[in-house]
């Protein structure tokens, strides 16, 4: 029998992974390494494949080709998994006939990883009513419960489906402060999915671009954008950046922009260091 | 052990409402009575049970017979008040957390499959059946020390009554459960449209087959109603001629009947059954 060792930094393997739903590829030959110590930005369209990946990472759904965590190989509904890796996914997920109390009391209850300091210290300053019902928090506190819940386990690798979808700017700075305070260190991996692209740029050191179910693009976060620049010219040369085939173009105030290449060069043009927004639509182009 | 006492907790605490079905109904019963005697206390009516003399002469060599045959009943009652518990329970258990979106927070953690759906399967059968075990015997004492006192009779034959309700209607529930919880697994949407759809699909294709053919294929639905028979089976045992002197020999004559032809195929069946619901729920995918 194998013995695989959870004490060493660990990482995701994912090699030619495709899921079907009926006739729908929503998963297409997917391969990547997501390696330890990272926090790395799975980016896509609605629909492009995001959550049916990191179900098939957590041994939610049955998909074809492999997929390993530590070494491991990962089959449908394997308990391991959740020894090594915590999700939150992108709906308030929590149990609404569970008091915040005996919701916590659950996981400890079924989750060997809990670590009874960590929520301890954690609680201290999370003022969660204890004894209120999950169904009558509001979707902060819902999410807060969560965060206290998933950065208590002891694992290797927390996956994040969307997890501040729906909450308010301040509550969303705190969420990632948090995680970045609490959970994450050189032997720690994020995989975090978001719309909010702007507020995980600057935590983020890897992007995955995933459309259509493919992966269009995996690379660290400072090599992308020096990869890219922001090309702006006045609206009347709007054809000189037409020329490069850009697959989206920026108005503003008599000025037209595109993201290019960083080797192009245009006489009098305006040169920007592109945001992760930026690069991801000119990658995957705007709404169809 | 942890973790299943943790498991077994959630479960109580998320589904002690419909759980407790039988000590809901149980306890609508005594507000009737209550209500009855609180009608007859202000209509004049006399509270002590008239006299007792006559109930007992009226009972005659019948007093134990009346004492065990009405707990038999009453365990009986409370047997289909499970049987509400059995047939929505296990829907309930399978499939409201995907009804309520926090199937995979409960499936996120590192507990296996078998050991989490073990854990339900226990608190539905023996959570019910210890339940109607307490109510039986708190309330079939409290009853039969009420009609003792007009009665009379050898107290024994209360549990011994209580006794044979309850045993003879745990391997029926236990099936009925069973398969409540296989089409529950199979169908996470609507599991008694198709439980029933499906039966009565069966049914009718075999009735259809006897007439085309003139084959006596028997039929699946009396089949399963005989499986999950709330009555004893006398057949094999018939009954003694009724009297006070020979309650005994009916006694024991009811205790030889509780195990019948089907016992084992109720047992057989609700093995499969699980099992077979078990395998359906773990092919499922969480989206």
């Amino acid at each position: 029998m194998t013995n695989y060792s959870t004490e060493q930094p660990c990482s995701y393997s994912l090699s030619n992974v495709s899921k079907h739903y009926g006739k729908f590829l929503a998963l297409d030959n997917v391969s990547l390494e997501l390696g330890a110590g990272k926090i790395i930005g799975l980016l896509g369209k609605n629909g492009a494949g995001k959550s049916t990946l990191m179900r098939s990472m957590l041994g939610f759904l049955s998909f074809d080709g492999s997929i390993s965590l530590c070494g491991r190989p990962i089959s449908h509904r394997d308990k391991w998994i959740f020894e090594e890796a915590a999700f939150i996914p992108d709906v308030s997920g929590l149990d609404d006939r569970l008091t915040v109390k005996q919701t916590i009391e659950y996981v400890r209850g079924v989750n060997p990883r809990w670590n009874d300091n960590t929520a301890t210290e954690l609680l201290a300053i999370s003022n969660l009513p204890m004894n209120k019902k999950v169904g009558k928090l509001s979707k902060g506190m819902k999410t807060k419960l969560y965060l206290l819940i998933t950065l208590s386990l002891d694992v290797q690798f927390l996956l994040l489906d969307e997890p501040t979808l729906g909450l308010d700017i301040a509550f969303r700075k705190e969420f990632f402060d948090k995680i970045l305070g609490d959970f994450f260190d050189e032997n720690k991996s994020i995989l975090i999915s978001t719309h909010q692209v702007e507020e995980v740029e600057d935590i983020l050191q890897e992007i995955i671009i995933i459309d259509k179910g493919k992966i269009i693009l995996h690379e660290e976060v400072e090599s992308l954008k020096s990869r890219f620049q922001v090309v702006m010219l006045p609206s009347d040369r709007v054809s000189e950046l037409q020329a490069y085939k850009p697959k989206v173009l920026g108005h503003s105030l008599g000025f037209v922009s595109a993201v290019l290449d960083s080797s192009v060069q245009i006489e009098g043009a305006t040169y920007a260091r592109p945001r992760l927004a930026d690069i991801f639509l000119a990658v995957v182009g705007g709404t169809e | 052990m942890k973790q299943f006492k943790a498991l077994i907790l959630k479960e109580w605490r998320t589904h002690w409402g419909v759980m407790l079905t039988p000590a809901w109904l149980t306890a609508g019963v005594l507000l009737i009575t209550l209500v009855g005697f609180i009608i007859a206390w202000a209509n004049g009516l006399p509270m002590n049970g008239g006299n007792a003399e006559q109930y007992m002469k009226m009972a005659g060599e019948y007093r134990s017979l009346i004492l065990w045959a009405a707990n038999v009943f009453g365990a009986t009652m409370l047997g289909f008040a499970a049987f509400l518990v059995m047939i929505s329970l296990p829907d309930l258990l399978l499939n409201s957390g995907f009804k309520r979106k926090c199937e995979i927070f409960h499936l996120s953690q590192p507990v296996g499959m078998s050991k989490i759906l073990f854990s339900k399967y226990l608190f539905m059968v023996l959570g019910t059946y210890i339940q109607i075990i307490l109510i039986a015997l708190v309330f079939g004492t409290l009853a039969s020390l009420y009609v003792n006192r007009f009665v009379g009779g050898d107290f024994s034959y209360v549990y011994n009554g209580l006794a044979l309700g309850l045993i003879g209607r745990f391997l029926p529930l236990v099936f009925l459960g069973s398969l409540a919880w296989f089409f529950a697994a199979l169908n996470r949407k609507n599991y008694l449209l198709m439980a029933v759809a499906i039966f009565i699909g069966i049914e009718i294709a075999v009735r259809l087959i006897n007439f085309q053919t003139g084959s006596h294929i028997p039929s699946i639905n009396a089949y399963i109603f005989k499986l999950s028979g709330m009555g004893i089976n006398m057949s094999s045992n018939p009954l003694p001629g009724l009297t006070g002197s020979n309650t005994t020999a009916m006694v024991s004559v009811a205790w030889r009947n509780i195990f019948d032809s089907y016992t084992w195929q109720r047992i057989l069946w609700a093995v499969v059954l699980y099992f077979g619901g078990s395998w359906f729920y773990q092919r499922r995918e969480i989206s």
